[in-house]
């Protein structure tokens, strides 16, 4: 067939087809398209893509393909787009999956949890030996900065002058500690190190100012102060650190497959657990600003609710979705 | 240009082919390094200054207005990304002004998951400063991809979806001699984009190895293949 007998029959259709690729490119979500005008296009798809097909073969003009082809690839792009409820699937992470994705990477867990405790041990150890050791980690500054926001009598505790309210400080925590634990997620994917390394100082400074703290008789307010907000603040630098090993480790290792499919088959899971993490950094510094400085409640209290948050945490990971846990296991 | 030469050319191009569920294969164009450093140069001007307009606007009302400037900043700057290529079918603002489209390797629409990786990965992306790791990622992955692509397996492609097609002048069109293949129609075409670049001794030269099929010499051999090169492109 000629090319313009051929364009002079179908052209019609790839105009029609058209119009309807800029219908459902400005939907959102797939599901709003009516079931008919679905069919319909998927029906236009499959012609438009012999179309293409035939205008290869029988060699016709360049421009021709490349219009079809066009055609063809925003189809087969708005064919592709999510069907699902994007809700639904972030109920579903926070309920299970994420507790889920955090037992399937435990090695990885594991290492980031030694990464940042051994530090915070080895630190720990050496000031309540001998309180001198502090200073080679912090200057003395920082040190008086730390013993000012801790021993002041204001009404809240960590915090060096009266003037920082609560919603500022929140805004703070979310800006700095959220951003730390997406950085430590990243950047893990240079080898492993600087993840290894952020947890391995967040590890040396949270340590190294407790326990001096603690050596220097304000061992109270600062317990009672980091109790509350600790579970999900710790965990999640930890989860942030492992998400970057994860992605380093697959490049290192990448087993059977090429590095590049190494990582991107492990990336999706690496960034669910950032991803949890980022939300764990939010709700811990929402604790921090509004409930772990308050001075008027007492460090009884304080100890009793830390001690449940802890306890919430790690029955999550180790208890949330474990029948789904069995059902892929007993699938595969 | 032999044959041989051509295949040198494929191995350099930015085209890539992927099947379709209807088993017809797709060309879509990988964008490059300068074309998207644009783009990321504009998202990150515009996150910027919204980040900034909101800081000038809030921090002056107070303690309450430091914390929304924050939280809100922290938000726009790491969301910024994953709700324009999510929401809007891959296009940032900056991705817009240049024809772009961020899309997964086969040629789908990213999901929340893998805009998030691309995006955080930025910050991996842009180091040691000025995106570097990104630039030498991509220059040396055949999709032009940098890391954050390549954890996320997704691409960046030209996002083309305007009609160009007979836009050519189409009373200068000579009919395609018999046998042409697609390459061999290809090096017509390159032959006109590039006759305003040649030298008109080294245009008629090069026409003239085509005097064996065409049978004309000198100037006549140029405007014949400029004529046939019009017809491929237009269809006669």
């Amino acid at each position: 067939m000629k090319q313009s007998a051929f364009e002079s029959i179908h052209e019609g259709l790839w105009n029609d087809f058209e119009g309807q690729l800029v219908k459902f490119e400005a939907l959102a979500m797939r599901r709003s398209v009516e079931n008919e005008d679905r069919e319909q296009f998927i029906d236009n798809f499959e012609l438009i893509s012999k179309h293409l097909a035939f205008a290869k073969t029988r060699g016709y003009s360049l421009e021709l393909v490349d219009h079809l082809n066009q055609l063809v690839t925003r189809g087969h792009f708005v064919l592709h787009k999510s069907q699902a409820n994007p809700l639904d699937n972030i109920f579903e992470f926070f309920v299970t999956g994420f507790a889920r994705e955090v037992r399937r990477a435990r090695y990885f867990v594991l290492v980031a949890a030694i990464s940042f405790l051994l530090p915070a041990i080895v630190i720990g150890a050496m000031i309540q030996y001998s309180p001198h050791y502090i200073t080679s980690v912090l200057s003395s500054g920082q040190i008086q900065q730390f013993e000012r926001m801790y021993s002041s009598t204001e009404a809240r505790i960590g915090r060096e002058r009266s003037g920082a309210s609560d919603i500022a400080m929140f805004g703070f925590y979310v800006y700095n500690n959220t951003q730390i634990g997406l950085r430590a997620f990243a950047s893990g994917v240079l080898f492993c190190l600087p993840s290894i390394l952020v947890l391995g100082f967040n590890g040396l400074f949270i340590s190294a100012i407790i326990n001096h703290l603690s050596v220097i008789g304000l061992g109270n307010t600062i317990f009672s102060f980091v109790i509350g907000h600790s579970a999900f603040e710790l965990t999640a630098i930890v989860l942030s650190g492992a998400a970057g090993i994860m992605l380093g480790y697959a490049l290192i290792h990448p087993g059977a497959l090429p590095r590049r499919e190494a990582v991107r088959r492990i990336g999706a899971s690496a960034a669910k657990i950032a991803l949890g993490a980022a939300l764990m950094f939010i709700l811990a510094a929402f604790i921090e600003a509004f409930w772990s400085s308050l001075r008027f409640v007492s460090p009884e209290i304080k100890y009793l609710v830390g001690a449940c948050f802890w306890v919430l945490t790690f029955s999550y990971f180790l208890f949330a979705g474990r029948n789904a846990d069995r059902e892929t296991t007993s699938r595969t | 240009m032999s044959a041989d030469d051509l295949t040198e050319v494929n191995k350099v191009d930015s085209t890539l082919m992927l099947d379709t569920f209807t088993g017809v294969e797709i060309e879509l164009q990988v964008a490059g390094v300068y074309i998207r450093g644009v783009a990321r140069l504009i998202d990150d001007v515009i996150r910027f200054l919204v980040v900034s307009a909101m800081s000038v606007l809030l921090i002056p009302t107070g303690l309450v207005g430091i914390g929304l400037a924050s939280v809100l900043g922290f938000f726009i700057w790491w969301t910024y990304n994953v709700l324009f290529e999510v929401l809007n079918n891959g296009v940032t603002p900056g991705k817009y002004y240049m024809g772009l489209r961020a899309v997964n390797a086969d040629g789908t629409p990213i999901g929340w998951i893998n805009s998030v990786i691309r995006s955080t990965l930025l910050v991996v992306d842009f180091l040691p400063f000025g995106y570097l790791i990104g630039i030498v990622t991509m220059a040396l992955s055949r999709t032009q991809q940098r890391i954050g692509d390549i954890v996320a397996g997704t691409i960046v492609v030209y996002n083309r979806s305007r009609n160009t097609r007979k836009s050519a002048d189409i009373r200068r069109a000579s009919p395609i001699p018999d046998g042409l293949n697609a390459d061999d129609q290809l090096l017509f075409l390159s032959f006109q984009e590039r006759l305003s670049d040649l030298s008109p001794e080294r245009a008629i030269e090069l026409a003239e190895t085509l005097e064996p099929l065409l049978g004309k010499n000198g100037q006549e051999a140029v405007i014949e293949v400029n004529a046939i090169a019009q017809g491929i492109r237009i269809g006669t």
